[in-house]
């Protein structure tokens, strides 16, 4: 027992240099990480307020990066390893990477300017090509839409920048049009009047700015009236049924009829042999 | 009407305020609330009909005044014009919501209430105030530029001056009132609010506006019943007129 502790204390740990190094890097790593996390609140908390979710994110992506990439050097160098040989041969490596996933860089590159052009966040209802629903989240490389069918859909950046995109949520108000057909013979006046009147009996129309009503054209099938109303952007559903419901009522009661396009089977036509 | 209900077992109690029909039927230890009207179709939270509640015997029911839960656009009947430097005063008459509320008052957080419902006693049609983009939405309102009010129940009284601080003529066609900042007082069997004063500093420039503190208004003898919705200070600094001309842009 005696011969082995005097083993133990005649390993000199200056002859294990390695050992010192890499519990340092270790030492490092565990206070670099704290320091990092600690730095990140501080400047989230001080800088952060008012900013909208996605800058607040990227803001926080950006720090958490920058400082994990400038921690790495600071263990690196810590455990004795030399950074410029490293840089070097990451330079090597990184070009081939580029070129492999010039892709995934167009997206990155896409996003940013996403990101600063501000036409929606999180939150905003959108429509892209075919589908319509909720940005659920603007990452690096792509923007995740919530359909309202409950389907996630994930669009590339680099495709979302270059086709249109409209976001129906961006302001408050949104405007609905009605388009009716009524036979020619009925006057005009009776059928502004009966839209008015419809418009108004809605409580989600708002009085101002007021519904505009307007004669388009004389068509085959009648006289065609166009009646928009405004409305607040999350009254969507309620609004355009009560206001079909009420000008159905409206038109009803005053004996107005709204012509559809018709198909009429007629049995027992004449017919006739070729 | 205003104020804790008392029931016997069972007991069935009816108001009606303008257009709103409340009956409340307190039977074996619940309560049946029965709600219809104009006012509340298409209120959002708001079921008409029947509606059962089971309330903590200890609670009680309170019945409380509110202001509109919105502010309110002024459209005075006829535009008014304000010469620079004088100033108008009128008493405005609104239509007054209707809380049910089963927390008393010592176990309320703020302005909280946690009404049971909450509803107008007249429908009011809503209206936007301002651009597409930063405007706000409110309830429209014509009101008859009066210098004493008529007594209706369902209404409630703003004591308003408009003051004219500017050097050019004001055309007073629409005013935005925020009445959620109002508390509601009771003088003789009328309801009224603070005094509200209304600065036009200029077409470019934000209105001042100005509640009479609620020290002031107890001072005349008005006994507060219900207070303000939202909590604001004496003084606010935000658009307050529009006119015609703003809405064609």
């Amino acid at each position: 027992m005696a011969q082995l502790m005097g083993n133990v204390r005649s390993v000199d740990l200056s002859v294990l240099p390695e050992w010192e190094a890499i519990a340092g890097a270790l030492l490092v790593l565990l206070v670099g990480f704290l320091v990092l996390r600690i730095t990140i609140r501080i400047v989230m908390k001080a800088m952060a307020r008012g900013m909208r979710d996605q800058s607040r994110e990227l803001l926080r992506k950006t720090l958490l990066y920058v400082g994990a990439v400038l921690l790495f050097v600071m263990v690196l160098n810590t455990a004795g390893v030399s950074v410029g040989a490293l840089l070097g041969a990451a330079g090597v490596v990184g070009i081939a990477v580029g070129i492999a996933s010039q892709a995934s860089l167009s997206n990155v590159i896409s996003g940013f300017f996403l990101v600063s052009e501000r036409f929606f966040e999180i939150g905003d209802v959108v429509r892209i090509g075919e589908n319509t629903g909720t940005i659920a989240s603007i990452d690096l490389l792509s923007v995740k839409v919530k359909t309202f069918d409950n389907i996630l859909i994930r669009v590339p950046n680099q495709r979302l920048i270059e086709q249109d995109i409209f976001n129906i949520t961006r302001f408050p108000l949104r405007r609905m049009q009605f388009t009716i057909v009524v036979p020619t013979q009925i006057a005009l006046a009776k059928v502004f009047e009966a839209l008015e009147t419809a418009a108004g009996n809605v409580a989600d129309v708002l009085q101002e700015p007021e519904p505009f009503i307007f004669f388009r054209a004389f068509t085959e099938n009648g006289s065609e009236v166009v009646a928009g109303v405004w409305f607040e952007r999350q009254n969507f559903i309620r609004v355009r049924n009560d206001m079909a419901q009420s000008i159905q009522s409206v038109f009803s009661s005053r004996g107005i009829p709204i012509r559809t396009r018709a198909i009429a089977l007629l049995e027992d036509m004449p017919q006739k042999s070729i | 009407m205003w104020g804790p209900l008392s029931f016997e077992d069972p007991e069935e109690v009816a108001f009606t305020l303008s257009d709103l029909e409340i009956r409340i039927v307190y039977r074996d230890g619940s309560y049946r609330i029965h709600l219809d009207g104009g006012p509340i179709k298409n209120q959002a939270g708001v079921l008409p009909g029947w509606n059962e509640m089971h309330i903590a015997q200890s609670a009680g029911l309170t019945l409380e005044p509110a202001t509109p839960d919105l502010p309110i656009v002024l459209r005075p009947q006829e535009p008014i014009a304000v010469a620079p430097g004088a100033d108008i005063s009128y008493r405005v008459q609104l239509p007054l919501w209707v809380r049910l509320v089963s927390v008393p008052r010592e176990y309320r957080r703020g302005s909280d209430t946690f009404p049971l419902f909450d509803v107008p006693t007249v429908a009011l049609k809503r209206t936007w105030f301002g651009s597409g983009e930063t405007g706000e939405i409110g309830y429209s309102w014509k009101f008859l530029p009066r210098s004493k009010e008529r007594y209706q129940r369902h209404l409630f009284t703003v004591p308003l001056t408009i003051r004219n601080s500017s050097q050019s003529v004001l055309w007073f066609e629409r005013l935005l009132l925020r009445v959620v900042h109002l508390d509601l007082y009771r003088v003789n069997r009328q309801i009224e609010t603070n005094h509200v004063t209304v600065a036009f500093k200029g077409s470019e420039q934000l209105s001042q506006v100005s509640f009479e503190p609620s020290s002031s208004t107890a001072q005349r003898g008005a006994k507060l019943i219900a207070e303000r919705r939202e909590p604001a200070s004496q003084d606010i600094i935000r658009r307050s007129f529009l006119w015609l001309r703003d809405l064609a842009t």
